[in-house]
């Protein structure tokens, strides 16, 4: 490791990045914080056959099973230190040492995301697409991110864990160790189930990237048929053994809250919130009586729509297979390392902007394959740019304090600074970022904490500025999806450029 | 973030040796990268406020924060003549202003931005011990407000002048083709953990005075002298401790008189003083305006600026009379007065080598050396000190750090050590080790350039590897101690002074370091 030139830049970055994020170890948190305490108070207290039947306190397991265990290590690592933490009650009760001892462990997740990053930048420095300056950049880029800062280490929630396996997916795949990358993507989907919409990208890589042979590339299928089963099913097994398949099921429809509604409390920005928003428009121009009201979220509401028709889950999924089809198509006729990254910043996109009831979280995952994607490829730092400051925007909704308010902006506006230092985008589609940018600073002057918006109206029409920033997000993220479509559709394969040349 | 970027020093030699050189090669310092840095520095010091303040849930006294907090009241509610003086409405005994007029100006105009705020935070009597989520967010933001409008731009120029001085050309811009050097000494001077606790944590507005006195050195350092000391009078009269630079700058412009005296003779260097004076009287007479007319006034406010009733030293400081104390005490061997003296006289004679040294060659490097060495001399031996007052001799070897990367990063770390006991009471410590980590990556990405002679032979650097490592442990295992140790009964600072000894010890190594390095920059 002494003469790795990639381990000790990102040793650097990594200390930057740690210690910053104990500065925030005092910072204001959000509900979620009492949920992931008293995730750790069912695991610790109840047995396994109870884990997603518990409901002593209304935050309910609804993750999958490798994070249920995840949960349950920490509770008893962390149990000794104070034993409050682990107390099953019903009010959201927490002591400042829990506080500490919670974001303490956030950092452990911290610590699995320096390893992915450093991973899967010494992959590509080996494979030649990134000079070792370059790989000081990209994790700068990688492990200070605002937005992954301000939800694990602000708002707190555990996202550095399922993304750096994502990462380490992808560098496995760049590798070509096949079996290693269906390890970690199991584990990752076992960590977050939001990644399904990654599966058919990483079969089909897997697929196009078989040898040649056929007897050789039917044992390859078989043994990574195996492996992937196996790491796919054996967290489920014990649940499966204490509760019956009919655990299963309950575990599931905890997973997959289909009753929960289109469009969470804050709109994520995506597709759904235009849609939305044209909605209201229409609502307004032609007022119906039996019309929904407009309240700032509308969870479990099976037809928030008065005159546009009411999309399904499954009218959802469908736009994600179809927005994604000919793109995997091309990832199966040219399965080079930028295709692999591109077609995994999209499909993830893609999901993002159709899904049923997506938080404005998710966007973190599609953010870093595309900000790898863009570090090794110029092209496509029109669209990282465009989403990395429309979707981590839209993040700003979640801590709108004071004091917080004042961190993040300054980070988000130090990272963006730096971004268009060492990503500058060299064609005029840098006017559109500049002028979206320029945009930004008013919606956050309208929208912000000490904003226009609270001081004219006080707390009256809280949801026009919560509207606001996610309509305005959602022009830039559907900006950034468009300009990846346009690349898909505008780029000659690999294979037909070699046979022109 | 970005400063990291430029941290080249990773073990693998082909870049070390490419940071030596002076240039980074293909990196390319853009405008872009200078915004992404000044984010940055203010992302940190958000970072670093969410800490506690001094004094944070305490009454009857709590801390300077409240002490601030009710200069801002009295200053806002009161008129000027009454701020000093014990009223009904203005008890001196609670946080009475012991500060200079120009800071309490400067309170009147926070006051005034927290109360466009929050006004309950400064009304009149009921405000005491005011604590609430927005006044806080408002008085820390009017900290980093005040780095914004004087820190930060004077503290750019200073490290700007000081670096163009030893390189041809001069056009303000070529910010970026000084490329990487000087933003890393940029990078190096926004981040100083011991300023950053300070002000952002612990709570004080020191990035003022000091940004006036870097202000200052910047027009010394571009021969505007008497613009030069209209700044300095100004920091003195925002916080009085800077006096401490005081002998520098006079052995600095005296040199100079003298050499226009030589150069251009008696008439030259007769209206040099004479601007110089008159620029310092109009700017006393214009910031003591409210408190000329009455004498009685004046020296009410003289008591309270120097209060020498006060004691040798304040807590524990990391200075000599403090660390020694172990051994044997002055302040019992004289008392008053004499002690007084006996430390006065004892400053000057440590001052002396660096007033003699700028004398000799009024150069910038020498000039901030000097103010260095003065301001550290004094912290070292005078009287009634505080362990905040060593920022003062930390900001211009700071400012320092593109000529003695090394000897800066030295005082800064070692500046921060010293205030650990402090922090450790407020319950920063976790704010103290995280800021000095991301100082030390970013301070680790100069090449050593030990006082010009280090780093070249081999038994050097390892000297100077050996000496780094095992101090830092020392350092290390002395923090744990005061956290986790439990002194005894006998003697219950023990471990304080320790800490405390350990810093004042590497301040004395660094003050005679600097003295051989006054007469050979």
């Amino acid at each position: 490791m002494k003469n790795d030139p990639v381990f000790w830049r990102v040793v650097q970055v990594a200390l930057i990045s740690v210690s910053l994020k104990v500065l925030l170890f005092p910072t204001s948190f959000s509900t979620d914080l009492h949920v992931h305490r008293n995730w750790k108070a069912i695991t610790y207290n109840r047995p396994l056959s109870h884990w997603y039947t518990e409901s002593t306190s209304k935050w309910t397991l609804d993750y999958p099973p490798m994070f249920a265990y995840l949960e349950y290590v920490l509770s008893h690592v962390l149990r000794p230190f104070d034993p409050s933490l682990t107390r099953l009650v019903v009010e959201d009760v927490v002591t400042d040492r829990s506080v500490t001892l919670l974001r303490m462990s956030v950092l452990l997740a911290e610590v699995s995301l320096m390893y992915s990053v450093y991973h899967i930048l010494f992959t590509l420095h080996k494979h030649g697409k990134l000079s070792p300056s370059r790989t000081h950049i990209a994790s700068v880029l990688l492990l200070l991110c605002p937005g992954l800062t301000l939800v694990d280490n602000i708002h707190f929630q555990y996202n550095a864990l399922p993304i750096s396996m994502l990462l380490l997916t992808l560098s496995h795949l760049i590798n070509d160790q096949k079996h290693f990358a269906c390890i970690t993507f199991c584990v990752a989907l076992n960590l977050k189930h939001t990644l399904l919409p990654l599966v058919p990208t990483v079969s089909i890589y897997l697929l196009a990237t078989l040898p040649r042979e056929t007897a050789s590339a039917i044992r390859t299928l078989s043994s990574l048929f195996v492996v992937t089963v196996a790491t796919l099913i054996v967290p489920w097994l014990p649940f499966c053994v204490v509760g019956g398949w009919q655990y299963i099921g309950s575990i599931c429809s905890r997973l997959f809250p289909f009753d929960r509604g289109l469009l969470h409390a804050n709109w994520a920005p995506n597709f759904w919130s235009l849609y939305a928003l044209v909605d209201r428009i229409l609502l307004r121009v032609f007022p119906k009586a039996s019309a929904p009201l407009i309240t700032s979220g509308r969870i479990g509401e099976s037809a928030p729509f008065a005159h546009l028709p009411n999309p399904t889950p499954t009218v959802c999924t469908a736009l994600i297979i179809m927005s994604t089809t000919l793109v995997l198509l091309r990832l199966f006729r040219d399965p080079s390392v930028e295709n692999l990254l591109t077609s995994t910043a999209y499909n993830l996109q893609a999901a993002f902007m159709f899904g049923w009831h997506v938080h404005e979280k998710a966007a973190l995952l599609p953010l870093y394959p595309l900000l790898v994607a863009a570090m090794v490829n110029d092209d496509l730092r029109f669209p990282f740019f465009l989403f990395s400051l429309a979707s981590q925007f839209a993040l700003f909704e979640l801590v709108r304090k004071p004091a917080e308010s004042m961190f993040i902006t300054a980070h988000f506006l130090a990272y963006h600074a730096f971004v268009a230092a060492e990503l500058p985008i060299r064609s005029s589609s840098k006017y559109a970022v500049l002028v979206y940018a320029v945009g930004l600073v008013f919606a956050e002057a309208y929208c912000g904490v000490v904003g226009i918006h609270r001081m004219l109206f006080a707390d009256q029409l809280q949801f026009l500025p919560i509207l606001f920033v996610s309509v305005y997000s959602s022009l830039g993220v559907i900006a950034s999806f468009l300009a990846l479509v346009h690349r898909f559709v505008h780029l000659p394969l690999e294979s037909q450029e070699s046979a022109v040349s | 973030m970005d400063e990291s970027r430029y941290a080249v020093n990773t073990g693998d030699s082909s870049h070390h040796h490419k940071a030596s050189n002076g240039s980074l090669g293909r990196y390319k310092v853009s405008t872009w990268h200078w915004k992404a840095l000044l984010f940055f520095a203010i992302a940190l010091r958000a970072a670093v406020a969410f800490h506690p303040y001094s004094g944070e849930r305490t009454p009857p006294m709590y801390g300077d924060y409240e002490a601030q907090r009710h200069w801002m009241e009295i200053t806002l509610n009161l008129p000027a003549k009454d701020w000093y003086k014990d009223t009904s409405d203005n008890n001196l005994s609670y946080w009475g202003l012991d500060y200079p007029p120009l800071s309490a100006y400067a309170s009147f105009a926070t006051g005034w931005f927290v109360s466009l705020v929050d006004p309950a935070a400064v009304a009149l009597h009921d405000s005491r011990g005011y604590e609430t989520q927005t006044s806080r967010a408002a008085m820390r933001l009017s900290v980093v407000v005040t780095d914004l409008l004087v820190f930060f731009p004077s503290l750019l120029a200073c490290v700007y002048v000081v670096y163009k001085k030893s390189k041809p050309g001069s056009s303000f811009s070529c910010w970026c083709e000084c490329g990487s050097e000087l933003f890393r000494s940029a990078a190096f001077c926004l981040s100083l953990p011991a300023l950053l606790l300070v002000d952002h944590a612990h709570f004080q507005y020191n990035n003022v005075s000091l940004g006036l006195f870097l202000a200052a050195l910047t027009c010394f350092v571009k021969e505007h002298d008497v613009l030069g000391s209209a700044f300095f009078c100004a920091a003195i009269y925002f916080k009085h401790m800077l006096m401490y630079y005081a002998l520098a700058i006079f052995a600095f412009l005296v040199s100079r008189m003298f050499r226009l005296y030589k150069g251009r003779g008696a008439m030259a260097a007769g209206l040099y003083a004479a601007k110089i004076l008159a620029t310092i009287i109009t700017i006393s007479c214009l910031i003591f305006a409210p408190w000329l007319m009455d004498g009685e006034l004046l020296r009410g406010m003289l008591v309270r600026l120097f209060p020498i009733s006060r004691g040798l030293y304040e807590d524990k400081v990391a200075n000599v009379w403090c660390s020694v104390s172990v051994l044997f005490k002055v302040n019992r061997w004289l008392a008053g007065k004499s002690l007084f003296l006996f430390c006065a006289i004892i400053t000057l004679l440590a001052s002396l080598p660096f007033c003699v040294g700028v004398s000799l060659q009024p150069s910038p490097t020498r000039l901030l050396l000097a103010t260095f060495g003065c301001s550290l001399s004094a912290y070292l031996f005078s009287f009634q000190v505080h362990e905040k007052q060593i920022l003062i001799p930390l900001t211009p070897i700071a400012a320092l750090h593109g000529r003695y990367p090394v000897l800066s990063t030295w005082m800064s770390i070692a500046a921060a050590f010293s205030l650990f006991p402090l922090l450790l009471r407020e319950g920063s410590a976790s704010a103290y080790a995280a800021s000095i980590a991301i100082h030390v990556v970013t301070a680790i990405s100069t090449p050593p350039k030990f006082m010009g002679f280090g780093g070249h032979t081999r038994r050097e650097r390892q000297f100077m590897q050996w000496f780094v490592l095992g101090n830092a442990t020392v350092a290390v295992v002395l923090n744990f101690v005061l956290i986790f140790g439990r002194p005894p009964a006998s003697a219950p600072d023990i471990f304080v002074l320790l800490n405390t000894a350990f810093a004042g010890m590497h301040f004395v190594l660094i003050y005679v370091v600097s003295v051989f390095l006054v007469f050979t920059a």
